[in-house]
């Protein structure tokens, strides 16, 4: 069972198409709640451990840090699942929605590594902030490159159809904060006496 | 095991080792925050001069693990700006070191002192040399009666190495500007003009010393000579001499700094972290053996406070 554990991780690292299809096959839930709480975990060390070098804190910072990226994290997953799945059958695709939800929680399994950049960060002399940017982006990157496969995998759909999915909220969210306040000034403006 | 589980085990290794360590060094910085909060005026915060003086490269970084005056003058300083800290206990178990650091740490001391914070010292098996330097400059110090305290002098130690060059066959050219510039060189017996003029340094440094024990023991310059010739003391003979105020342990110490400051009852101790140089002391000293440039390095001109 652990070997199989650690051929899954190996798999993300190294072949990330592998291995999420393998876990759409397997279900690790084990695994998964391992990778969802040293990635909640470290997210809060790595940020707490950065922001408090300019802003100083509490011992209760870390846990209130912690306790807010865990629900963070959960409403994060949940409303990806929904959203996605959600999308995908809006453009045609079948697939299921928990192995939506188990490969989507896999693909966040980059976050793990925010605690030991910070570390890092931590010892370096100078630009903090530029590379503490840099190890973020580079993540954020990953974790986006995991999510497209994630939804290949699950809906069997091109890349093309992955972006599509992925973006279409993306793309509609943007539209629709800029569509919502100028509706609103429309409106106030027809309501004002002319 | 297999090539695969070898890199996931670094891997998670790194990232497990890297939550601990990210949770002690917010530890570490909540220890001020958390006086802030708690010493009000009922607590007492420890500060901890272990081990040799001396000034460390950066006093960020990796490098404020590593031991040295600028974690120290570094940890006072954030003191002194707490206006409700009211007294810290200067823990101290040091044979003294470098004439600069120790100046330093000592410098720190007073400016806590005009920042109207009442320092107690407390030693611990030795606060000798350097590190009585620095307890001279607190309002109250508190020793065990076995602790070795004194050796009050300055010290400089120089090799000679000629004969031992001239055997193995090692010519040291020496291009200089500047009479004295390579005074104190290992490959050559010093001249006796050499030899004045370091002991010029050195009385300099002494007298300093010297200044510095006169002002915080209220002793006169006769007296303190007498007892400023580098001999040690147990920490009854000092308190004899008048070198500590009182015999007792840390938690006496607590206690003092709390009633000098006014504080009711027990006081609550809040701690400064300790030196921490784990694995990075590891690879720095402990892996390390003396080559002839580490000595020929060590021998340069340094005035040291320090007990043999």
């Amino acid at each position: 069972m652990e070997n199989n554990y650690l051929a899954l991780f190996y798999d993300l690292i190294a072949h990330p198409g592998k291995g999420l299809s393998r876990a759409r096959e397997d279900r690790p839930w084990i695994f998964l709640s391992a990778v969802i709480i040293l990635s909640v975990i470290s997210i809060a060390t790595g940020t707490t451990l950065f922001v408090s070098r300019f802003t100083g804190v509490r011992r209760v910072a870390l846990f209130s840090n912690l306790f807010l990226v865990m629900v963070l994290v959960a409403v994060f997953w949940i409303v990806n699942v929904g959203i996605l799945h959600f999308f995908a059958e809006v453009w045609g695709k079948k697939g299921s929605v928990i192995d939506l939800f188990i490969t989507l929680g896999l693909a966040i399994f980059p976050s793990i590594f925010v605690s030991p950049l910070s570390l890092l960060v931590e010892g370096l002399g100078g630009g903090r902030i530029f590379f503490q940017s840099f190890f973020t982006v580079v993540l954020l990157l990953w974790c986006f490159l995991l999510t497209l496969s994630a939804i290949k995998e699950v809906y069997s759909s091109a890349t093309f159809e992955a972006l599509l999915i992925l973006l279409t909220p993306v793309v509609l969210f943007m539209v629709l904060s800029i569509l919502l306040p100028l509706g609103c000034i429309l409106l106030a403006m027809l309501s004002l006496p002319l | 095991m297999k090539k695969e589980n070898l890199i996931i085990a670094i891997i998670l290794f790194l990232c497990i080792f890297s939550i601990v360590m990210g949770m002690y060094l917010i530890g570490e910085r909540a220890v001020v925050g958390k006086a802030r909060i708690l010493t009000g005026k009922k607590g007492v915060v420890v500060v901890y001069l272990y081990g040799p003086l001396s000034i460390s490269q950066r006093a960020s970084g990796w490098a404020r693990f590593l031991p040295g005056a600028d974690r120290v003058t570094s940890e006072l300083r954030k003191i002194s700006e707490i206006a409700t800290i009211k007294a810290v206990v200067l823990r101290i178990n040091s044979p003294g070191g470098s004439v600069g650091a120790v100046q330093e740490i000592y410098e720190e001391v007073n400016r806590l002192k005009e920042k109207g914070k009442k320092v107690v010292v407390s030693m611990g098996d030795v606060g000798a040399s350097g590190a009585y330097y620095v307890a001279c400059a607190a309002d109250k110090i508190v020793a065990n009666p076995g602790t070795i305290t004194g050796s009050i002098g300055v010290l400089m130690s120089l090799g000679n190495m000629e004969e031992l060059f001239r055997k193995v066959g090692i010519k040291v050219e020496v291009i200089k500007r500047g009479k004295h510039k390579d005074i104190g060189s290992l490959s050559r017996e010093m001249t006796p003009e050499e030899r004045k003029l370091l002991q010029g340094v050195i009385d300099d440094a002494y007298d300093q010393f010297l200044q510095a024990v006169m002002e915080g023991r209220n002793l006169k310059k006769r007296e303190a000579e007498k007892i400023a010739q580098g001999q040690v003391f147990t920490g009854r003979q000092a308190k004899n001499l008048g070198l500590i105020d009182e015999i007792g342990n840390f938690q006496d110490a607590v206690r003092l700094a709390g009633k000098l400051a006014g504080i009711p009852g027990e006081p609550k101790v809040i701690e400064l972290p300790k030196p921490f140089p784990g694995i990075l002391g590891i690879f720095s000293n402990h892996f390390r053996t003396n080559t002839l440039q580490d000595l020929m390095k060590e021998n340069s001109v340094r005035l040291e406070y320090i007990l043999q």
